[in-house]
């Protein structure tokens, strides 16, 4: 009888054991979600707020061009080369500002894409055995943003009227565990019989004028309060 | 050979040692169990707390988090009740969490911190 509540002893003691340490690695599994998502939102902030300080500018050479082909027709009309040869200069002159305005809204997108991907493809430590998924609505651009209008060589970009979704990055991981590391490979010989899922998503929200703030917001399939599957 | 000696009559002496040694296995048995469950609900706690506190950042709406964690704290507690759950903050900088729990008369403390602006200014990735 002794021995027979020693054995109950120690299998009460295995089973707490292995509790606290699928809740602990639950805990830090969602703690490794939610500040990867809101350390990614943190570096998308940058580019978004660069992207949009742009805008003043975009604005004001789209104002230009406009002027500029006004007076080429008025220079047209005219019928005199030095006239119609000046007002050609200057709407290539702003054309080329556009350009080059162009090229950098479009490389402040590429690096909002780039961080995108660079989290898609992060190498974890020590996590052989960990399965990431990672996603958001707007596959096909690093930021939620539209351009208006959408035809210019110098648009505005405005965040999406849908932007908290849209921008919002969603994390699933999963990780396993073999049960030789925990000692118990005698009783489940299967592989990796232990998975702990968790999942979160987070994305930006605008605070005051210009300045963004990378919030949590809630996954609709959610594993937050799912303990782990043997 | 050598005479048989005579031996002390011990009849009924296990079964002396049996009543003496009963309250003693009785105590350690309960203490043990006791113990036991306390780690068993305080670990658990410290899990809802933690989960609380980011399902208070996801959704800012105290009182479903509130809720929620009520509803599953109480899973937890096989022996004692749930006393009373706050919510001492949730800014910027950090959130934090205080839950109560009573067994016998004796109250028992959770508290939970989670800092996201250290956690923004960590980048570790690793697990």
């Amino acid at each position: 009888m002794g021995l027979c509540l020693l054995m109950v002893f120690l299998l009460g003691l295995g089973g707490l054991g292995t509790l606290g340490f699928v809740l602990k690695k639950k805990m830090t599994l969602s703690s490794h979600c939610v500040h990867s998502v809101l350390m990614l939102q943190k570096d998308l902030r940058r580019p978004l707020t660069r992207l949009l300080a742009l805008n003043k500018q975009a604005s004001s050479l789209r104002l230009r061009e406009k002027k500029a082909r006004f007076q080429l027709k008025a220079a047209l009309a005219t019928g005199v080369p030095p006239v119609i040869a000046a007002a050609k200069a200057r709407l290539l002159l702003i054309t080329a500002k556009q350009l080059v305005l162009r090229a950098k809204q479009e490389s402040l997108l590429m690096e909002a894409r780039l961080r995108r991907e660079q989290f898609h493809h992060l190498v974890l430590k020590n996590s052989a055995k960990a399965e990431r998924h990672t996603g958001f609505p707007g596959e096909s651009s690093g930021l939620a943003v539209q351009a208006r209008p959408p035809t210019s060589l110098s648009p505005d970009y405005e965040p999406t009227a849908d932007f908290r979704e849209r921008q919002g990055q969603t994390y699933f991981i999963t990780q396993k565990f073999s049960l030789p590391a925990l000692g118990f490979e005698a009783f489940f010989p299967w592989e990796d019989p232990l998975r702990i899922k968790e999942s979160c998503s987070a994305t930006l929200q605008r605070k005051g004028d210009r300045q963004w703030m990378p919030v949590l917001k809630t996954v609709k399939v959610s594993w937050r309060f799912l303990y782990g599957s043997l | 050979m050598a005479p048989l000696q005579k031996t002390r009559n011990e009849k009924g002496s296990a079964l002396l040692e049996g009543i003496l040694c009963l309250p003693l296995f009785m105590t350690t048995a309960f203490g043990v169990l006791l113990l036991g469950n306390l780690l068993f609900t305080q670990m658990g706690l410290h899990f809802e707390a933690h989960q609380s506190l980011i399902c208070l950042k996801e959704t800012n709406n105290e009182g479903l988090c509130k809720d929620r964690l009520t509803r599953r704290a109480r899973q937890w507690l096989w022996l004692g009740a749930l006393q009373d759950i706050s919510f001492q903050g949730n800014t910027e900088k950090d959130s934090s969490i205080l839950v109560q729990w009573n067994l016998e008369g004796k109250t028992f403390r959770v508290r939970r911190t989670l800092s996201w602006e250290k956690a923004l200014r960590r980048r570790d990735f690793s697990l």
